[in-house]
């Protein structure tokens, strides 16, 4: 083998190229490459290197020099190296008659060289891994070892899929639709595809799974001629799916050679799917002969293997052929007629979107999608791309041009949900569109949203909706309000889930996301200017006609963190308490980091005006509890801190503050004291936006308001100006309440 | 995956893995040697440890875990690391977080054990805190198996008693888990496994003749198994490996007397060279007191019934054309009479970079050793700063 650098230039022909040059150099360091040949330029512009592996051989097989899979001691590897090696890789071949009834080897016709399938991966990518030219041979002698005895395949990870050698052309159609099919006993199904001409070959792709008959219409459908078709293909044409009984399984691994009517029934023989499908295909070709010409037929093998496939959840194995019948002159189909194979690709459904995704069925029925903005877009499509749905959308706006800038959407023009809508019909995804706002789409019904068991996401950013949503009736089965929003050019972004049964609901999450800005000053910070009118940019002229600054990127950051928490919960891990989660952008405006709490239920108290809500938020109801345990032997109370929403004339109390130090407690009387009370509050209002709600305190005895409890309320109503104060009275663990309306 | 055989490189000693073609990858581990070098990252002797922890599975607890650890024999190069490695005592009290440094301990599932063995390498010579561990770990299974009556034994409790004990009062109770002499093992880890069956050919019961006895003493006896591996369902006899620790001459010759009519029972395709190609495997004579050490006959027979092709496997250092033994040149010359295929731990992928497991597939036409691997570049660069390069 030895060489010297002269030889490096072939007589008459192109000089080597120096990297291939050393590259031989390299081969012939390796102890179990026999051999290595001249580099031969070959007209393809590639440069041909025989090499000699030597194979190691399992113990038995050394005698004959040939392993039970048919591997030799020696086998001949044929490297072609590009001539920009080594900025690409080189590719392996072996003879042309190694078995090619073994796995791991690429598709190609039965008379050329064998192309083994080396690495999972891209052998140029695996070049500039680890040790350049070494780790591919590496990999290549691992191969052929592997192939001697016979462990190419692992079977742990499942059985690999049938090679198709000589598909060129493909049939598109969901796998799920058509396994869905199958039954325990062999049977068929007719259906029809459409037909796609290209430069390159037909395309077949299945639209309808509806089961066809054999009638009239049917055959009159499949042999129309200068036929045009949706979407621009040219033809229909018949698909015949069979399946075999529940006992076939072919546990052999054979490569998929049939080129004529003929091998393909001795295949279905071994399918188990000859049954129905020769008597099925004569009667076709029978009934559209009456008509007009005997048609094509595309047709698919189901085949039951063993073991799951790679990376799928089934064992069942979909071949299709196209069959284009000729006849004998005795007017039989004639045994040499034409059968081309078809490649599977997949379309792209639910099915294939959660395989890609990774993503799990999901628990709940359907995704309401409330806004389809910038942030609600890109939600929903995430949602959407991973298989989940049908999604309803709602929302009344139109696409404008200056949405384009961060919107999941790329087209203006039309109704948001519309719009969407359509983008989702891509994916094979259902989705209904709403045109209106929230409030006209639940003028039919109020719990409409809950009819179904929904993910109900509101990315509208609007209080209105809220508020909407918080009137709303209690859902009697399982769905969940999951609302989103942004703050501050996004530094911040917010999740709430509602907790089982409406409890915690929307507006106690909400309620309690704010309060939790009264002890976080970068929180407060950020919700402080999140009304900032200097963060809004004119799109037009007029009023209103303005949006918020924000790139898209980090719109994109939120909406897909968002998506995550929301993929999840429909998935099934939908959280029983409720759930506020902050995301913070951080300096660098890279990553975010997200704190999630959970909150429990809220408890509502009785009023005596049935128009008015008082919920009393469960960290609350904890402080009271703590602050009445202090004082087990005298009376004590504070001042409720919460929103009062006097539209929907609810108050939630989110928390408690401590009676000032000039407060008195005895055994019959507690008076609250306002020794720095009025600071606080202001702090309070500045930092959270919540308020002043009303006072509470304990009874030793009895819940019911004693009479300078009545005395103190006059007072506050005075103090009040006509906004309703509540006073709470605590009497073992139940909470009373007297309350004045003011004004409302 | 195929069913494997792996030889880690552990110098003079042994530690070689079993991996069986069924689903739950079954796993068989027979002597363990992972000596302080192995486990410290500055020495550059195979990390065994973490070569034989990327080979087993973790249970539903996140456990590593052996179906089976067999011990051969309880001499220090059998059994190092075993409480280091190797969670010893009830399962209930496992430590799920190792203190600083030190990782999950692997899981026994079910321990193969030889008191016989035992008895005899006491008597011998003192025995290592690993051994003594082992016994005691033994022990508790056994004694739990008796107070159970059998029913109810678990993962991490199971054991299987190899060969007769000195006298049957002392394994009474264990009857249902005893393999003698000539027993065939179809359970693995309490159930049946049609992946593999061990046919035990040793050790020998107690001899009541005191000189046979205390040859049999001297010839470190050891447990005795041919494996038959399946390679799958349609092939269970695709490998069979014979390994028997460290027993030597006399031992190899008696079971000769008693198998020459049967040589099927000491058939192989693989063959570990008993007590790392040593000399004294083969031959009563010492090479360095005698003029012309003759190999026995009987004992070369017992050890020679290899298939066309078989290879014999030594786990040792380097073999070098020196004195020393073991491993023994001299030895290795007689194994290369039987079959050309005899390989050596310490010099793969060859002698001076770091030894690397020795991996056997289990085809369905025998074992297949790995290839022969080019010194990779990393190992290249370990060995350039293994010594100071002068400059002029």
């Amino acid at each position: 083998m030895g060489r010297d650098k002269k030889n490096a230039t072939l007589e008459g022909g192109m000089p080597v190229p120096p990297a291939i040059a050393q590259a031989v150099k390299e081969l012939e360091t390796f102890p179990d490459i026999v051999s290595v040949g001249e580099p031969d330029l070959r007209p393809s512009g590639w440069w041909k290197i025989a090499t000699l592996f030597r194979v190691p051989m399992p113990s038995k097989a050394e005698e004959t020099g040939i392993s039970s899979t048919g591997v030799k001691t020696v086998e001949p590897v044929y490297m072609y190296f590009p001539e920009n090696f080594p900025l690409k890789a080189p590719k392996f071949f072996l003879r042309v008659d190694f078995p090619r009834t073994l796995p791991h080897i690429n598709p190609g016709s039965g008379n050329s060289i064998v192309s083994p399938c080396i690495y999972d991966g891209s052998l140029d990518d695996l070049l500039h891994q680890g040790h350049g030219l070494t780790t591919i041979i590496d990999q290549m002698q691992d191969w052929l070892r592997k192939a001697a005895s016979d462990s190419l395949i692992n079977k742990n990870q499942g059985w690999e899929p049938m090679r198709l050698d000589t598909a060129d052309e493909p049939i598109i159609y969901q796998k799920a639709k058509v396994q869905g099919f199958v039954s325990k006993t062999a049977g068929f199904r007719l259906l029809t595809c459409d037909v796609f001409k290209l430069s390159a070959g037909d395309i077949f792709k299945i639209s309808d799974y509806t089961c066809r008959a054999m009638d009239a219409g049917f055959i009159k459908e499949i042999t129309q001629k200068d036929f045009v078709g949706r979407k621009g293909s040219v033809g229909t044409c018949p698909v015949l799916c069979c399946w075999p009984n529940e006992s076939v399984v072919v546990d052999t691994y054979f490569p998929e050679t049939v080129t004529n009517l003929g091998e393909l029934l001795e295949k279905s023989k071994l399918y188990g799917t000859y049954q129905s499908f020769w008597p099925q295909i004569q009667l076709l070709w029978n009934q559209s002969a009456k008509v007009s010409y005997a048609v094509e037929v595309v047709t698919i093998h189901c085949v039951r293997r063993p073991l799951n496939l790679i990376n799928q959840n089934t064992n069942l194995e979909f071949l299709s052929y196209r069959v284009r019948v000729q006849y004998t002159p005795l007017g039989i189909p004639d045994m040499n007629s034409p059968v081309g194979i078809l490649g599977h690709l997949h379309a792209v459904g639910p099915e294939l979107l959660r395989e890609i995704s990774g993503a799990s069925p999901g628990k709940m029925e359907s995704i309401i999608h409330i806004g389809c903005g910038s942030l609600g877009s890109k939600i929903a499509l995430h949602l959407c791309r991973a298989g989940h749905g049908p999604f309803t959308l709602i929302d009344h706006r139109w696409m404008s041009e200056h949405n384009l800038a961060r919107h999941a959407l790329t087209t203006a023009a039309g109704d948001k949900a519309e719009l969407l809508k359509k983008v989702m019909e891509n994916f094979s995804v259902s989705a209904t569109a709403h045109n209106k706002s929230l409030q006209d789409y639940l003028a039919k019904s109020s719990s409409r949203l809950f009819e179904k068991e929904s993910l109900i996401i509101d990315s509208t950013a609007s209080l209105n909706v809220r508020e909407t949503l918080a009137s709303l009736p209690n859902a009697t089965n399982n769905s969940r309000i999951f609302q989103t929003g942004l703050y501050s050019k996004a530094r911040l972004g917010f999740i709430t889930i509602e907790g089982r049964g409406r409890n915690p609901r929307v507006d106690d999450l909400s309620a309690a996301l704010f309060d939790s800005a009264i002890d976080d000053k970068p929180l407060s910070e950020v919700l402080a200017v999140a009304d900032d009118a200097f963060n809004r940019q004119a799109t037009g002229q007029g009023c209103g006609s303005y949006t918020t600054i924000i790139p898209d990127t980090r719109i994109s950051l939120h909406a897909a963190a968002m998506a995550e928490r929301a993929r999840q919960v429909f998935e099934g891990d939908i959280p029983e308490e409720g759930e506020v989660s902050l995301g913070f952008l951080d300096a660098a405006g890279m990553s975010l980091r997200w704190q999630t709490s959970a909150l429990a239920k809220t408890r509502r108290v009785r009023l005596e005006r049935k128009d008015w809500e008082l919920r009393v938020l469960a960290p609350a109801f904890g402080m009271m509890e703590n602050e009445v345990a202090r004082w087990p032997t005298v009376e004590t109370g504070g001042v409720l801190i919460g929103r009062l929403c006097l539209t929907r004339k609810c108050a939630i109390v989110t928390r408690i503050l401590e009676a000032p130090p000039d407060s008195t407690r005895s055994r019959a009387r507690f008076e609250l004291g306002v020794e720095g009370l009025e600071n606080k509050i202001a702090e309070i209002v500045k930092s959270s936006g919540l308020t002043y709600l009303g006072t509470w305190h304990s009874h030793l005895f009895g819940g019911t308001p004693s009479g300078i409890d009545e005395a103190t309320l006059q007072k506050i109503k005075d103090l009040r100006l006509g906004i309703p104060a509540f006073n709470l009275i605590w009497h073992g663990g139940e909470l009373t309440c007297f309350a004045d309306y003011g004004d409302y | 995956m195929s069913a494997k055989v792996t030889f880690f490189p552990v110098a003079n000693g042994d530690m070689t893995l079993i991996i069986l073609n069924d689903t739950n990858e079954t796993s068989i581990l027979i002597d363990v040697n992972i000596r302080c070098a192995a486990d410290d990252p500055e020495d550059d002797t195979c990390d065994v440890a973490n070569q034989l922890r990327t080979r087993l599975k973790t249970d539903d607890k996140g456990r590593p875990y052996v179906d089976v650890f067999v011990l051969s024999h309880p001499d220090q190069d059998h059994c190092s690391g075993l409480q280091k490695h190797f969670h010893l005592g009830k399962l209930d009290d496992y430590k799920y977080e190792p203190p600083e440094g030190e990782e999950l301990k692997i899981v026994i599932r079910e321990i193969w054990s030889s008191p016989m063995v035992y008895r005899r390498a006491s008597t011998n010579h003192t025995l290592t805190d690993d051994a003594k561990a082992f016994n005691t770990e033994a022990k508790r299974r056994a004694n739990l198996y008796k107070e159970k009556v059998g029913v109810g034994i678990t993962d991490g409790d199971r054991i299987l008693i190899i060969g007769e004990d000195e006298s049957p009062d002392k394994t009474k109770g264990l009857e249902g888990i005893l393999y003698k002499q000539g027993d065939t093992i179809t359970r693995i880890n309490g159930t049946y496994n049609s992946m593999a069956s061990m046919r035990v050919l040793g050790p020998f019961p107690k001899d009541a003749d005191e000189e046979e006895e205390k040859s049999l003493q001297k010839n470190h006896s050891s447990v005795i198994i041919q494996y038959h591996i399946a390679s799958d369902a349609a092939h269970p006899d695709a490998c069979i490996f014979l390994t028997g620790g460290d027993a030597e001459v006399a031992i190899w010759k008696k079971l000769w007397s008693k198998y020459k009519n049967n040589t099927d029972d000491l058939k192989y395709d693989l063959l570990l060279a008993p007590h790392h190609c040593s000399w004294h495997a083969l031959s009563f004579d010492s090479r360095s007191k005698v003029a012309d050490p003759k190999v026995d006959a009987d004992a070369k027979s017992a050890l020679s019934q290899a298939n066309f092709g078989a290879y014999i496997m030594s786990s040792s250092k380097a073999i070098k054309d020196d004195d020393t033994d073991p491993p023994c040149h001299a030895a290795k010359k007689e194994y290369l009479t039987i079959s050309k295929n005899f390989k050596c731990t310490g010099e793969y992928p060859n002698t001076t970079t770091t030894h690397e497991p020795f991996e056997f597939i289990i085809a369905a036409d025998g074992p297949q050793p790995p290839g022969n691997k080019k010194a990779s570049v990393a190992a290249a660069a370990v060995s350039m700063a293994r010594e100071p390069l002068s400059h002029g």
